[in-house]
């Protein structure tokens, strides 16, 4: 009895010196956070590796304060919440909606040394650019399509429609992502832009959409679960990332990454620097230089199968590498591919609803 | 001053509990009252209009909403069927410890926590592995030349989502069960043997209405917080087990419209209270619970 009381005050000792040592550690944790690095990066998952902007640590010898994200909408919440990050990574077309409430500072492209060298039909997106002020700089860019079970599937006619095939009930998977959902579904009717205020056209996706669903064995909410499913043979063809085909590909799973008629899906990224910002600027600039710098954009086009915005990036990968990514001529599949220009915000709003609606059985 | 606090009981019981009371006014009350006034509000793209409405009580109601109703009753249905699996695994379990443990009980009951000691999240993940398609359950049963391919209907459906749920609340069930259960004076159980009594009679007819409050406090224990769960739907309910939660995260998050969320989020809280409270009426009425057993 008495051993045990005695434990009992041990551990209560014990329990509250832990609390004191925690409150401690969190105190002195907090002002050398603050102290920080001089440079504070909101990034999305992946894109925290030293390998994409190793200019940057070899001029100021360590890396920034990176916080990373898998979810856009989370991210905008976070700084709705009073998070201050300096530099910010976005979709191009949920950029205009913010620009207009005064969140970015334009870029003084003249401080980026590799500014020059990035693709003009990227560099001048509506999105991007704006009353003649870069708000967005374009770094990473990629192409998205079906990636299918060679082995498990016979695919007669490479086309988005595959994914509407009833042949392969229970074995699709598509996006949970609004705009890759939108844009499949257009790409299957042949609608060119579904990103206008048009009902007849909404009806329409709504509707394909609508169909596709009986035919999922889920909307897939992260890459890694796809590949899973897929490497398994769970799933036999699906909506995915390049990076998912890649990683396939790599374990050595029989999979092609489609070229559908109607075209490949096409996306890009701004980068954004944020009108209240706590951290140094030329750190800022020097940070963007060396995301787009030439060599930055190999590692990535190698490593990740994207596209990179520099014109000279493609320089010296192999030519293999490149025919599979499409990436022999980056201009002409950009222009070519599926690419949402613009996406006014009442109509960004009725998608989401819609795709949400859908999703959850509606 | 601090004869005053020698003299008034009421001041020191205040003063005991005035913690308890600050906590839950800044973690609950207030929130509670930004949540249902946010749901009076509406948002517009990323603007919050503050002027007070009813539009999004409407909105759920009206024939645009119907998703949202049928998204609560779906949750409604799937939180109360993995509280009724939880309770039908759990009796057993806490009957044996109550009944048939002689020593070591303590050793018993910590075993039945023992899943919670690691994370939620890779709770539901172990269940992905176990039901998956390449999953444990699948390999096996081909492995043993049962089935030939990989049943899919384990995943990806509601009843993945209920016995999920169930097993992550289990433990929750066990320990009032066996509060109860142990209260049991063994010389009841000896009388209704001894007058007659076969051992499925007794069970019904003495061991369950004595252990009622138990099992009552064990199904809202689980019904009412999985009732609120979303990430179980997410990681294994598929296209067909998206609940409730599901819904209100989105709104918050990606459909930019936290009013309407904030609404649904009200209304859920209220049908899971109007649903608790009905049952408690009936058990009450059906005399199986009394407030002292």
């Amino acid at each position: 009895m008495n051993t045990n009381r005695m434990n009992r005050r041990q551990l209560l000792a014990r329990a509250s010196a832990l609390g004191l040592v925690s409150v401690g550690a969190g105190g002195l944790l907090r002002p050398a956070q603050a102290q920080g690095t001089g440079l504070t990066v909101m990034d999305w998952t992946g894109y925290e590796v030293p390998e994409l902007f190793q200019p940057y640590i070899e001029k100021h010898g360590a890396a920034p304060d990176i916080t990373i994200f898998s979810d856009l909408e989370e991210a905008w919440q976070k700084i709705a919440g009073g998070f201050r990050p300096d530099i910010m990574h976005a979709d191009h077309w949920q950029i205009p909606a913010r620009r207009d409430t005064g969140m970015f500072e334009p870029w003084d492209t003249s401080r980026l040394s590799n500014f020059a060298d990035l693709m003009p039909d990227l560099v001048n997106l509506p999105t991007l650019q704006h009353e003649g002020k870069q708000y967005g700089i374009p770094a990473d860019w990629g192409i998205n399509s079906i990636c299918y079970r060679t082995d498990l599937i016979t695919v007669e006619e490479e086309s988005w429609n595959t994914l509407w095939d009833p042949a392969f009930s229970g074995k699709i998977a598509q996006t949970g992502q609004m705009d890759n959902m939108v844009g499949s579904a257009a790409l299957a009717l042949g609608i060119e832009n579904p990103f206008v205020n048009d009902p007849e056209i909404m009806k329409a996706i709504e509707a394909k959409m609508t169909e596709q669903r009986a035919l999922l064995r889920f909307y897939w909410t992260d890459p890694t679960q796809l590949s899973q499913a897929m490497a398994t043979g769970e799933v036999a063809i699906a909506f995915a990332w390049p990076s998912v085909y890649k990683e396939l590909k790599a374990q050595g799973v029989p999979v092609k990454y489609m070229r559908p008629k109607e075209g490949v899906m096409g996306w890009a990224q701004g980068m954004l620097l944020m009108k209240d910002r706590d951290g140094d600027t030329q750190k800022a600039y020097d940070f963007m230089d060396a995301w787009i710098a030439a060599s930055t954009g190999r590692w990535l086009i190698e490593n990740y199968g994207y596209g990179h915005a520099n014109v000279k990036a493609v320089d010296g990968v192999a030519p293999e590498i490149l025919a599979d990514l499409m990436l022999e001529d980056p201009t002409k599949t950009l222009q070519s591919s599926f690419f949402i220009r613009d996406m006014p915000q009442d109509v960004q709003t009725v998608y989401v609803a819609m795709v949400e609606r859908i999703k959850a059985g509606g | 001053m601090i004869g005053l606090w020698h003299r008034s009981p009421a001041l020191r019981g205040w003063a005991l509990i005035a913690p308890t009371l600050i906590i839950l006014m800044v973690m609950l009350v207030i929130p509670l009252g930004m949540l249902v006034a946010q749901s009076f509000w509406t948002q517009s793209g990323l603007t919050i209009n503050r002027t007070p409405g009813l539009q999004n009580y409407a909105l759920l109601l009206a024939p645009e909403g119907a998703i949202y109703r049928t998204l609560l009753v779906k949750s409604l249905w799937i939180s109360f069927a993995s509280a009724m699996v939880v309770l039908l695994f759990a009796f057993p379990v806490a009957y044996f410890i109550a009944f048939h443990v002689k020593r070591s009980r303590l050793t018993w009951i910590l075993l039945v926590t023992v899943p919670f000691w690691i994370s939620y999240l890779l709770r539901i993940f172990s269940w992905k592995i176990v039901l998956g398609f390449g999953g444990a359950l699948n390999s096996g049963l081909i492995t043993m030349s049962l089935i030939d391919a990989p049943i899919e209907a384990l995943m990806y459906n509601q009843a993945a989502v209920i016995l999920t749920l169930a097993h992550s609340w289990s433990a929750f069930a066990v320990l009032p069960i066996y509060v109860s259960l142990q209260k049991i004076n063994p010389q009841v159980l000896e009388a209704a043997f001894d007058l007659g009594d076969s051992a499925l009679q007794r069970l019904r007819r003495v061991i369950l209405p004595l252990a009622m409050p138990g099992l009552l406090a064990a199904f809202l224990l689980v019904f009412v917080p999985t009732m609120g769960d979303y990430i179980t739907p997410s990681l294994v309910g598929g296209t067909d087990g998206v609940m409730v939660g599901n819904a209100i995260a989105t709104l918050f998050g990606k459909q930019n419209d936290a009013p309407l969320g904030a609404a649904l989020a009200v209304a859920t809280m209220a049908a899971v209270a109007a649903l608790v409270g009905l049952i408690l009426v009936a058990a009450r009425a059906s005399g199986l619970w009394r407030s002292r057993s």
